[in-house]
């Protein structure tokens, strides 16, 4: 939900700072930022300003080409709490002429989680009711008249059978099959069984009472506990179920029945609740009196069954299949020969519908857009139906906690009476979890499964599963995958300790973790997504093949001779979600660090930079930061000399898993750079194409280099040393100081008082950066001018893009690259290499150095003095020369 | 509530067994009680009726092995008290003043007594008086043409319905007494 606000939030905002207002200023900018880490920490508490922001968002998207196909009208704040809002809520979701649409949108985007109407919208979602609010009365009636007829013949009381039956029949032992009394010992049996699972119900509360860690889970259900503790609604429940059963001779009952049912008495409960408080209120009185009418029928308390009978049976219409199950044929002898030998269990009895569902979702859907996870699926041989039947007859019901159930329900219903979207959210389950299923054995992967993991934002899978279904008409999500949160869990999964850091990973069941695409075919479709968007609106008709294949786009970057042409499009609003995109994927390629929520980090930065020069100047910070704690990274084994291996170990671990989070959060402000970057480039160039300048090949070729940064930043471009030029020069500063930090200082990152003891230590440590220099010595040839660039960005299609690589390579490649472009864009026409080495070589006093690079890394742009100059090249050296992790130690907290 | 009531069986003395169109209308899982009025005679009939409900009362009658059966029980069901006496003791045998003294004596709402092997049930002085007979049709002492019988109670609330259930000539005959407490 929090991540939800802070999307929805952060959304509206950039597109308010980056749309609306042409050239915001930097007050603007930090503004926007307050407002919305006020946000945050409101929370939940603040859903008026999320629906606002929503509103703004929806807003300023209809202008927008890439919208939605039809067009929104102001979202008010559904669920506010004055008084009137019941009123409001009601005609803003029925009295418009076309409502349903729109409320199918509200289901879909999940702003019916707070309301009062959900049990109506529902109804008219399965059908229900129908379209017309007209008749909404009359078929209400008729459905509960229809219910009351049931209830009356199906519901046997043999006291009150009339005397006119001969006794013979009409008596307690009789077996007569038309004996009153052996219906009713006949309904007993299914009815007590009915009763076991109707108890029951939700006793996972009961798991949340006794785990402290979620107190507020506990307070979210506690009244739901009662609620369905209670005896009359227990019996009310029994009653329904078992009219339901009579009326469904097909498959009578079947456990799970009382699932679904649960969640529908539950909404209709709140809502004839908020009714009922609606009406003492009085603020029914706005609404007209027909209105009033039709709500006063609607909303009657006292038809709770009624309406939930109307509500479940017409969910078992589409669900029944589901539930029919024939027990397998027993094969004998000569049978079981003629079946197919190392058929999986699930080929073998083809007639359960269900099972026919689950294996087709696994054996076509899944292995459509994952492949890997089915093959890891298939290896471990976990047949869908283990946990796949549970899902699907739950309708997911078990799987997430109910407020989170009843907003994927509100998508499931307002999809359509079929309920397609099951199939794809089944697969976008498990696709949120694919990572932690791939690292798992047999075991491990039944355990998730079975028990799946909580779901930071549950509005994203239903985002997802219409993303899987329809890639063409819906937007595609950001890849979050599965969080652990619990670090016991993870230790045992993916090695990392990061318990000092919990405070920054409040978060992390939100946030997105890199999901790890191994095989080239979904890495490259996940980049096309984004990226042929790029290349076709511009107006370079070679660019048009070359959109295939990503990476090439940098050779018409880079190449100086064909500057880029203003991409017109670029800049509207559907670049801008398309920006969002790649900032909440950003962290593609880390591969076993918990991700933490990095807006807070992006939005200093952003905050930071001058809106002039902000393209380039937002560069500096991550370039610093990567040098600070890759290099922290590099150097950490050099006190093992010291001894206290064994007590250092575990200092080794945590230390580890706060770099690794520090190193994805740079990441990730790295990528949410580049599209910053690539925004204010578009601008930029357009703006350069109305003035005739000058020097306009110097802008030009600066343009170009910074481009180039962007697809490092990206990803798109591999990084390699060819890219660092006059890096020969630069070498003779590797006696200079590393930026690098002791493990000590890692523990505090986010104090300022820290740099000072980096600088303090650096000395110490140069020899694990020489070592790691040595390294990438071997790789580092003369690449001086863009031609020779262009060589090397030529090799990238073969790039590696496997796991552990693909990261390493995203850190060396992003920080070159800025250099290049920092030279390029802040001293232009000063581009001579010996110049520089004059400067780098006599910058050999790191201490005092260092001091001036940070205070650069700040604005390193606005320097216009040639001594901050000077150190500036020096610390892009160093960078060079550490050929490490692009990042800055403290990115975030210097704002 | 179902509750059944029988007696006076004499399994294997007299009878072999309960009648089979008795044992076809008796299965488990309807009745939740059973007051015997005694004279089971052995354990075998005991288990048997243990196998019809969990919760078996039992008094003990002159020809019952198990010396351990109390004389008289009272069972509370519902809003009833239940006397269970087999009713050899009661001299006359049968005679409705003598019950009705047992009845104060246990101070209960419906008494039910054996012995006779002749199905009775009648209201004395507002309360309930029932003698099931004897299921097996067992002879007694002074009569040998006897019908076998037995009774369920349907117990709800301050109501109580008896279906007297009788075998005549292989038939189940069934009667419906109603019985309402003041």
């Amino acid at each position: 939900m929090i991540s939800r606000i802070r999307s929805a939030s952060l959304k509206s905002k950039l597109e308010n700072s980056t749309l609306s207002k042409p050239r915001p200023s930097k007050e603007d900018i930090i503004s926007t930022i307050d407002g919305f880490s006020g946000n945050v920490e409101n929370g939940e508490s603040a859903p008026e300003m999320t629906e606002d922001n929503n509103n703004l968002t929806r807003h300023s998207s209809k202008d927008s080409v890439n919208s939605d196909s039809w067009e929104i009208p102001d979202i008010k704040p559904i669920g506010a709490s004055y008084t009137n809002a019941y009123s409001t809520e009601w005609e803003k979701l029925y009295t418009k002429p076309n409502y349903r649409r729109l409320l199918k949108h509200y289901a879909m985007s999940g702003y019916l989680r707070s309301s009062r109407f959900r049990s109506v919208s529902w109804k008219v979602f399965l059908e229900v009711l129908p379209d017309d609010v007209n008749l909404w009365v009359s078929k209400t009636r008729e459905w509960r008249n229809k219910f009351d007829d049931l209830k009356n013949s199906l519901i046997v009381n043999p006291r009150k059978a009339v005397d006119h039956i001969d006794l013979c029949v009409n008596n307690p032992l009789s077996q007569a099959d038309e004996s009153p009394w052996n219906r009713f010992f006949q309904d007993n049996e299914l009815r007590l069984t009915i009763k076991q699972d109707v108890i029951r119900t939700y006793p996972r509360i009961e798991f949340f009472q006794s785990n402290a860690l979620r107190n507020l889970m506990v307070d979210i259900f506690f009244p739901e506990v009662q609620f369905f503790q209670s005896e009359e609604i227990q019996e009310r429940m029994i009653d329904l179920l078992f009219i339901i059963c009579k009326t469904r001779s097909t498959i009578s009952y079947k456990q799970g029945m009382h699932e679904l049912l649960a969640p529908l008495v539950f909404v209709l409960h709140c809502d004839h609740q908020a009714f009922l408080h609606a009406s003492e209120v009085e603020s029914l009185g706005l609404i007209p009196t027909y209105h009033r009418d039709i709500i006063k029928e609607v909303m009657n308390p006292s038809y709770l069954e009624h309406d939930a009978y109307a509500m479940l049976s017409q969910i078992m219409e589409t669900v029944e299949p589901w539930y029919v199950s024939k027990d397998p044929p027993h094969f004998r002898g000569k049978e079981r020969m003629t079946t197919t030998p190392f058929a999986r269990p699930q080929d073998l009895n083809p007639s359960n519908a269900i099972v026919s569902k689950l294996t087709r979702i696994q054996d076509y859907i899944l292995k459509k857009f994952d492949i890997e996870l089915h093959m890891h699926l298939d290896r471990l041989e976990i047949p869908p139906q283990i946990y796949g039947i549970r899902w699907i007859r739950l309708l997911f019901g078990r799987e997430f906690p109910m407020q989170d159930l009843l907003v994927l329900w509100d998508a499931l219903f307002a999809d359509g009476i079929g309920f397609d979207l099951v199939d794809f959210i089944f697969v976008a389950m498990l696709l949120y979890i694919r990572d932690l299923l791939l690292a798992s054995d047999y075991p491990q992967c039944l355990n998730c499964l079975m028990r799946y993991p909580p779901v930071g934002d549950v509005h994203y899978l239903i985002e997802k599963a219409r993303y899987l279904r329809d890639p063409n008409s819906h937007p595609r999500p950001p890849n979050y995958t599965y969080q652990n949160v619990n670090i016991v869990k993870t230790a045992s999964v993916q090695k990392k300790t990061i318990p000092a850091s919990n405070s920054s990973i409040v978060t992390t069941n939100t946030t997105n973790k890199p999901s790890m695409t191994t095989s080239w075919s979904s890495f490259s479709r996940r980049m096309s997504g984004s990226r042929p968007k790029t290349l076709i609106v511009s107006s370079d008709k070679q660019k048009m093949y070359k959109s295939t294949s990503v990476p090439m786009n940098l050779q018409t970057d880079i190449s100086p001779g064909t500057p880029q042409y203003p991409k017109q499009k670029r800049g509207s609003s559907a670049s801008l979600s398309q920006m969002e995109d790649g900032y909440f994927k950003s962290g593609n390629s880390t591969p076993s660090t918990t991700r933490i929520e990095t807006s807070g980090n992006a939005a200093a930065a952003m905050a930071r930079m001058e809106p002039s020069v902000r393209q380039t100047s937002g560069l500096s910070p991550s370039s610093d930061d990567g040098a600070g704690s890759m290099s922290k990274f590099a150097t950490l084994p050099s006190p093992k000399g010291k001894g206290k291996k064994v007590n250092k170990e575990k200092e080794y671990e945590f230390q580890i898993g706060i770099l690794q989070n520090q190193m994805s959060e740079k990441e990730s402000l790295c990528d949410y750079a580049s599209q910053k970057l690539d925004i204010h480039i578009d601008r930029l160039q357009s703006e350069l194409l109305q003035q005739n300048l000058q020097n306009e090949d110097e802008i030009l070729i600066a343009i170009a280099g910074i481009k180039q940064v962007r697809d490092l930043l990206k990803g798109t471009l591999k990084f390699s040393q060819n890219l660092v030029d006059d890096d020969t020069v630069l070498k003779t500063s590797q006696i200079s100081s590393q930026d690098s930090s002791s493990p000590e200082t890692d523990f505090s990152v986010d104090q300022p008082i820290n740099r000072k003891e980096n600088k303090e230590k650096r000395p110490e440590i140069k020899k694990g950066g020489k070592m790691f220099y040595m390294s990438s010595e071997e790789n580092s040839e003369v690449a001086d001018s863009p031609t020779n660039d262009f060589v090397a960005n030529s090799r990238i299609p073969e790039t590696n893009y496997e796991l552990n690589d693909y990261t390493e390579t995203h850190m060396y490649r992003a920080e070159p690259k800025m250099s290049k472009a920092l030279q390029y864009e802040g001293k232009k026409g000063n581009r001579n290499n010996t110049d520089r080495g004059e400067k780098t070589e006599n910058m050999v006093h790191p201490i005092v150095q260092s001091s001036k690079t940070e205070k650069d890394s700040l604005n390193p742009f606005d320097s216009s003095d040639s001594e901050e100059d000077e150190s500036f090249s020096h610390r892009l050296v160093n960078t060079n020369e550490q050929n490490m992790n692009p990042f800055y130690s403290d990115s975030g907290d210097s704002a | 509530m179902l509750v059944l009531v029988l007696g006076d069986l004499h399994i294997p003395h007299r009878c072999n067994s309960l009648p089979n169109r008795f044992k076809k209308l008796l299965v488990p899982g309807k009745i939740q009680h059973i007051l015997c009025t005694g004279n089971l005679c052995t354990k075998e009939s005991f288990d048997y009726l243990k196998t019809l409900a969990s919760d078996v009362h039992v008094v003990r009658g002159d020809f019952d092995e198990n010396l351990n059966y109390p004389e008289q029980k009272v069972v509370t069901v519902g809003q009833f008290r239940i006397g269970l006496c087999h009713g050899h003791q009661v001299v006359p045998w049968g005679d409705t003043e003598s019950l009705a003294m047992v009845q104060r004596q246990l101070d209960v709402d419906i008494l039910i007594s054996g012995h006779t092997h002749k199905f009775e049930a009648f209201e004395h002085e507002n309360k309930f008086y029932i003698n099931p007979g004897s299921a097996t049709g067992a002879y007694n002492a002074l009569d040998s043409n006897v019908i076998s019988s037995f009774v369920i109670l349907d117990i709800q609330q301050s109501t109580v319905v008896a279906y007297v259930y009788k075998l005549i000539s292989d038939d189940v005959k069934v009667e419906r007494i109603e019985y309402k407490k003041n």
